[in-house]
């Protein structure tokens, strides 16, 4: 068996551990179901108390949706190798010849599996009961993408936090995807933000990524070019920063927790 | 006849893992693991197994040194090397509610291995039977099958065994070292950490003793014993206070002091150091209930050497 299918193989095996686990833990169906629709809910309710403007309810839909897909592809893989690690499990990940973006791709594929629900949740509550329809498919399509892609270079950094952190990361880690959300304007523009906010919040990709989506209600930006340039940006960033982190937890002793 | 290839070298491998206070794990240590062979690595805890078995096998980098596994540079060629062993250890835990296949099917998956090999090495380690229950809940003796299943899943050439018989009971580690010596018999190369120093006699080619991140001795047991053969052991059932023994390790002839679970063991340079150590027994009013000389052991030898004791298992 040639190396890529070898990876290819190592990379399902990181699914197959993911939907095992979802599969017998509540909480982790929580994760697709009652915490999703919390948020939606929330905000869905709250935005229709005070217009009946499609667009304003499409964003909260859109915006709701683009949030949960960055999470999910950005905590999966972490969560995969968090919960080795708290088994006291990772050194046999560890010893197999797994390479740590596999990692991130296993993570994706479940990820992919879990957004498929919640956007068949979000979008036919959003149709049947607040009456939103998505128009350019194509595009919002496109958006949802560009926030899957911000999940991955975010999972990236996650990792490596992870690798230098271990137990310690997992708070910073949770709490990671949803501040970054929020400092993109998952649900406004960036404009109502003070200026020097307003400048990190112009660097973050997830910032380009939400303008994509507004962009297919008209009420953002079309710029793919600024997006993939600030994700190029934080990929590299990334990558190099959990490179780094795998070496310094090798040479630290502290890759897995062999006592 | 067994061939004479190395399984494993490691030469002048050091490691020390700084912090606010740093610890000098592994100093200078090299040794040689010839292919097809059991090799034993007997210590107290806290001597630097663990964290040469890390090394070993890539988790951990050296400060200095070089290994080789299977004729692979750890540092150049770790990938490789990964596909050429695996792990089984005493202190794992398990991925909770996962059953034995699911478990075993993700390990597989990892080394690219086909689900059949999942039922074999089910029957390899004789867990057919527990194939849907949760390793979770299973007893330690139950475990330790379900890891050394896991351990030969990818048909490993060198196979890294940290304590596999630890806090299992007399039965099941006696499975378990059957399943050692069967593995061995296929030609898989074993590197065994023990507290045990009898299963370490028992299925060790060679052993080498570390202390304190330090080889201080290697060779077969009977070459290792052969470096006490002039000296004699005193045995003394019960627990002695710590004051004794240090009152009991300065006495004129005795060598070294080790407590065991319940006996204390003296090493001493001849059967005159009895009179003086009986003497100092009774003076101290100490609560023992038999005392005796005894043969040499392999912690003899690490008395011995390192004037410490192993505070090995009595197994």
């Amino acid at each position: 068996m040639n190396e890529l299918a070898l990876s290819s193989k190592r990379i399902l095996a990181h699914a197959y551990h993911i939907m095992v686990s979802a599969k017998r833990d509540a909480f982790r169906v929580f994760d697709v179901t009652l915490w999703p629709l919390v948020l939606f809910l929330s905000m869905t309710l709250f935005a229709g108390a005070f217009t009946h403007d499609r667009r304003v309810i499409g964003l909260v839909v859109l915006g709701a949706l683009g949030w949960r897909v960055i999470y999910h592809f950005q905590m999966e893989a972490v969560q995969l190798y968090m919960d080795n690690y708290w088994h006291g499990t990772i050194e046999h990940v560890m010893i197999s010849p797994v390479r740590w973006w596999e990692f991130i791709l296993g993570g994706a594929i479940s990820a992919v599996l879990k957004i498929l629900v919640i956007a068949a949740i979000f979008l036919s509550l959003g149709h049947f009961v607040f009456g939103f329809t998505v128009v350019r498919w194509g595009a919002t399509l496109t958006g949802f993408l560009a926030c899957a892609g911000c999940g991955l270079v975010l999972s990236v950094f996650s990792l490596g936090v992870a690798l230098l952190k271990r137990g310690d990361a997992f708070a910073f880690i949770f709490a990671f995807p949803d501040a970054i959300a929020v400092l993109s304007g998952v649900f406004y523009p960036v404009t109502v933000f003070p200026a020097p906010v307003r400048m990190l919040a112009e660097t973050l990709p997830t910032t380009h990524a939400f303008n994509l989506l507004k962009s297919t209600l008209g009420m953002g930006p079309w710029e793919p070019g600024r997006y993939l340039a600030f994700l190029a940006a934080w990929l590299i960033l990334a990558v190099l920063f959990t490179r780094w982190a795998l070496a310094k937890a090798r040479r630290d002793g502290k890759l897995v927790k062999m006592k | 006849m067994k061939a004479l290839m190395n399984a494993v070298l490691a030469e002048n491998v050091s490691k020390t893992f700084r912090g606010k206070r740093p610890v000098a794990a592994l100093t200078d240590v090299s040794l040689a693991i010839r292919e097809g062979e059991i090799y034993g690595l007997l210590g107290p805890n806290g001597a630097g197994k663990t964290t040469l078995i890390a090394v070993l096998i890539g988790l951990t980098t050296p400060d200095r040194g070089r290994v080789e596994v299977c004729g692979l540079d750890v540092r150049t060629r770790l990938n490789e090397v990964q596909h050429q062993v695996n792990l089984v250890r005493g202190f794992s835990g398990v991925l909770e509610k996962f059953t034995t296949w699911e478990l075993l099917s993700y390990y597989a998956l990892l080394y690219g291995m086909p689900r059949s090999r999942v039922e074999e090495v089910m029957a390899l380690a004789g867990i057919t039977e527990k194939r849907d229950a949760q390793v979770a809940l299973f007893s330690s003796g139950w475990r330790q099958r379900f890891f050394i299943a896991k351990g030969v899943i990818n048909r490993p050439k060198v196979l890294f065994m940290d304590e596999p018989t630890v806090g299992l009971d007399v039965d099941a580690a006696h499975a378990v070292r059957d399943i050692i010596r069967e593995l061995n018999r296929s030609g898989c190369t074993i590197l065994l950490t023990t507290h045990y120093m009898r299963e370490a006699e028992e299925l060790c080619d060679r052993i080498a003793l570390i202390s304190e991140g330090r080889i201080v001795a290697e060779g077969t047991a009977a070459q290792l014993k052969a470096q006490v053969k002039s000296e004699e052991a005193i045995l003394i059932d019960g627990q002695l206070a710590p004051i004794l023994r240090d009152r009991l390790g300065r006495l004129p002839g005795v060598l070294g002091v080790a407590q065991g679970e319940a006996s204390c063991r003296l090493l001493v340079r001849d059967r005159g150091a009895m009179d003086p150590v009986l003497r100092a027994l009774l003076e101290a009013g100490a609560g023992f209930t038999g005392i005796r000389f005894d043969e040499p052991t392999l912690e003899d030898v690490f008395l011995l050497l390192t004037h410490t004791g192993l505070e090995l298992g009595d197994e």
